[in-house]
């Protein structure tokens, strides 16, 4: 979306302008060709039929997950925010805006470049009572970090419940616009972790919900979002709470499409696509991705089953998870001996990172 | 009814004599003289206090250090030879069990450094936390935890302290987090929970202990400089036993001053042995946590009689005759019972009642920890989510049902 420099946004028919000036050949330059494309990109995302039109509650990601923590925090002393850049800088994708100078320095902390240290203390604040959301700005960045993310949801198990870790870990997760590195999608790293609740919504509402509900779980919770979505609105409806783990967005008989995060406004507009041409779709997001609730009897009526991941083709994990999904899938309808294929795609498999 | 004015080491008030006298008067007549056990020598005539020269505790960024001298009291000093003596005994005995199969798995014993944990505790309260790596057991104890628990722990009882799912390396009692099993990554920890006694306001601090191997790892360096930073109340302890597993401190790391790792952070380097030492230490730093002044750093230079765990002998790396060494020259219990003895705190028979004591305790232990049963299969699933439905959990294979309850 399109902001100005005090953070207000453009009105739709001013951004529609601009996107008239964007085709303009004369204003693409070579060493503003990449910049150019994510301007019409962001144009065409907010004038999509994603995003809904003008309403007195269009909310975008970014604002509805700072809605959510902001709530959060009034809400319970205990809870507090720490990662890079997250006060004084706003949070490095300005989801925490506002937040520091509302908060302070006690609630609001930065730290310094030292993602597996400032994880670790996260953690241990969550063991002596506290309930921290720790930002990483990158989920790439929570690599260096991934011990203390996966051994906090260890705890609760190998202490027989007697220490539980209330935590949240946040960041933006997979694709971004014109980048080469810091591009990778955790979503079937951290889903296999059993003690860890891992979820990844798409749309405002989800999002919103879904991390109050993340920072008032007594789980370790991972939070993916996608940096992509951030800034597309949507409409903001007046529930506070969401938990239902699927998610069905749109009806349809011929073939159901499973996707998490970004990659449901892709099915969406595939299925917008195949509806012309006669294939009706279900498009379904699947926002925990440990605890994966399949919806066999839904899935029992039509033969056709198409995951969209964001991950790498031959992710050893991957694999695993959605042969897993996929044999669940195969043994439960055989009983109804219908026929079965599914398919799964992917990012092509070129490098990690 | 008999009177054990022996047994009541605490006392050094009247009450024992009251006690006497009293079960004097109310004793049937023929019952007085077979029912009496009286020991050798009563209550009076020992020391009830006493102090003692202790090594002088070498400084970094630091203008005064600890005193040179601690007071003990007799009721101190019985405590902490009875706790380093029950330490020393359930390792042995853990050890035992371990050879014949009982206990499997990780089992890493802590004895010859019984002083650091008795020492540490001296030094704080248990409002106070602490937490650890995997050499726990001991920790363990001078946490609240019983003999019982931790032993049935080891065994993989119901009893446990963990109720047989954490093991030897994943105790926990209240406001002891462990019991960690990846080296280096409870010091992180532990000062997130100093951040949250900060952020608490509630005064208290966190110990962090990790060993000399650990010292080396990055994120404890990332830790010290949050914990300065934000001005955390933590003591960071590096327990130097002079052998990182199998490699000894000079082939590991460049610097073997680990009091001084910690650069802009105040250190101190103490004698582990000996108990004394290690609680004035403890002491100092929970001042200097408390007063505001942000982080410290202790070195307890100590060493391990068993190998670093149990598939270990511990003489690939090292030789007996330098285990023999320490232990005849530095045992920790030793110097304390000469401490008391010498300075006239104790006769040899109570401390060798205290010693058959704790060895009773210690059988009894192993008993019920080799008796109880296992925990039930329904709680292979069970504390996988802190409160949440009941929901089905996926097993081996694609038919298998299991649920889990938290």
């Amino acid at each position: 979306m399109l902001h100005r420099r005090d953070g207000s946004r453009f009105p739709p028919d001013v951004t529609l302008g601009i996107q008239a000036k964007e085709f303009n050949l004369g204003f693409i330059r070579p060493d503003n060709l990449v910049s150019h494309g994510l301007r019409v990109f962001r144009c065409l995302l907010a004038n999509s039929k994603w995003a809904s039109s003008v309403s007195l509650f269009q909310v975008n990601v970014q604002d509805a997950l700072n809605q959510a923590m902001d709530e959060e925090l009034e809400r319970d002393e205990r809870v507090f925010l720490l990662g890079e850049e997250v006060a004084q800088y706003d949070g490095a994708y300005k989801v925490s805006r506002g937040l520091w100078k509302k908060y302070g320095d006690k609630r609001i902390i930065d730290t310094p470049v030292t993602e597996m240290g400032f994880a670790g203390i996260a953690v241990g604040a969550a063991f002596a009572g506290l309930r921290p959301i720790c930002e990483f700005m990158t989920w790439n960045f929570s690599m260096q970090a991934i011990d203390q993310v996966i051994n906090s949801a260890k705890t609760y198990y190998m202490s027989a419940g007697g220490q539980p870790v209330p935590i949240v870990f946040r960041g933006p997760n997979g694709s971004s616009a014109g980048k080469l590195t810091n591009i990778y999608c955790f979503a079937a790293w951290y889903g296999h972790c059993p003690g860890l609740k891992v979820v990844s919504p798409w749309n405002s509402e989800d999002a919103r919900g879904l991390l109050k509900a993340a920072i008032r779980d007594d789980n370790p919770v991972v939070f993916k979002a996608n940096e992509l979505m951030y800034g597309v609105p949507f409409d903001l409806s007046e529930e506070v709470m969401h938990k239902r783990l699927c998610r069905t967005y749109r009806k349809g008989a011929h073939i159901t499409l499973v996707s998490h995060s970004r990659c449901v406004g892709f099915c969406l507009d595939a299925a917008a696509v195949l509806a012309k041409e006669g294939v009706e779709c279900e498009v379904t997001r699947v926002c925990e991705l440990a605890t994966f609730q399949l919806q066999v009897k839904q899935w029992r009526r039509r033969g056709w089953l198409l995951f969209l991941w964001a991950t790498n083709k031959l992710c050893y994990f991957l694999i695993f998870f959605l042969h897993f999904i996929c044999t669940y899938i195969s043994v439960s309808v055989s009983y109804d001996q219908k026929e079965l294929l599914d398919i799964r795609t992917a990012t092509t498999h070129l490098k990690l990172g | 009814m008999e009177c054990f004015i022996h047994a009541s080491c605490g006392s050094t008030s009247g009450s024992v004599a009251m006690f006497c006298l009293v079960s004097r008067l109310f004793t049937p007549p023929f019952l007085t003289a077979a029912s009496m056990v009286v020991s050798s020598r009563s209550y009076a005539d020992f020391t009830p206090e006493a102090t003692f020269d202790i090594k002088k505790v070498d400084l970094h960024r630091l203008e005064e250090g600890p005193p040179l001298t601690a007071t003990l009291t007799r009721e101190e000093g019985l405590k902490y030879y009875r706790t380093m003596q029950t330490i020393r005994r359930m390792e042995l005995k853990a050890d035992q069990l371990y050879k014949q199969k009982i206990i499997r798995g990780f089992c890493h014993l802590y004895d010859g450094q019984e002083a650091c944990a008795v020492g540490i505790e001296g030094g704080i309260t248990l409002s106070d936390h602490l937490i650890t790596a995997y050499r726990a057991h001991g920790y363990t104890l001078t946490r609240g935890g019983t003999v019982r628990e931790i032993m049935a722990e080891l065994t993989g009882r119901r009893g446990g302290i963990a109720k047989g799912k954490g093991g030897s390396m994943h105790m926990y009692t209240k406001n002891f987090y462990g019991g960690n099993g990846i080296v280096g990554a409870q010091v992180p920890l532990g000062a997130g929970v100093a951040l949250a006694c900060k952020y608490l306001g509630n005064d208290q601090l966190c110990v962090s202990l990790y060993g000399d191997g650990a010292a080396n790892q990055g994120q404890i360096f990332e830790t010290y400089n949050m914990s300065s930073l934000w001005k955390l109340p933590i003591i960071f302890i590096c327990e130097n036993n002079q052998y990182g597993m199998g490699t000894s401190v000079e082939r590991s790391s460049a610097s073997t001053e680990y009091y001084k790792r910690g650069d802009y952070i105040p250190g101190l380097r103490v004698d582990g042995m000996d108990v004394l030492c290690v609680r004035e230490a403890t002491k100092f730093a929970a001042d200097h946590c408390r007063s505001g002044k942000g982080p410290i750093l202790m070195e307890l230079q100590t060493y391990r009689y068993h190998g670093h765990s149990m598939s270990d002998p511990g003489v690939s790396y090292r030789t007996r005759e330098e285990i023999q060494e320490v232990r005849s020259k530095s045992d920790p219990i030793s110097m304390l019972k000469d401490r008391m003895l010498s300075n006239n705190m104790a006769s040899i028979e109570e401390l060798k009642e205290i010693d058959i004591a704790v060895r009773k305790e210690i059988e009894d232990a192993a008993q019920f920890a080799t008796t109880d049963p296992e925990p039930p299969l329904d709680d292979l699933c069970s504390h996988i989510f802190a409160t949440d439905q009941p929901f089905d959990v996926r097993g081996a294979t694609p038919w298998t049902k299991l649920t889990s309850t938290s």
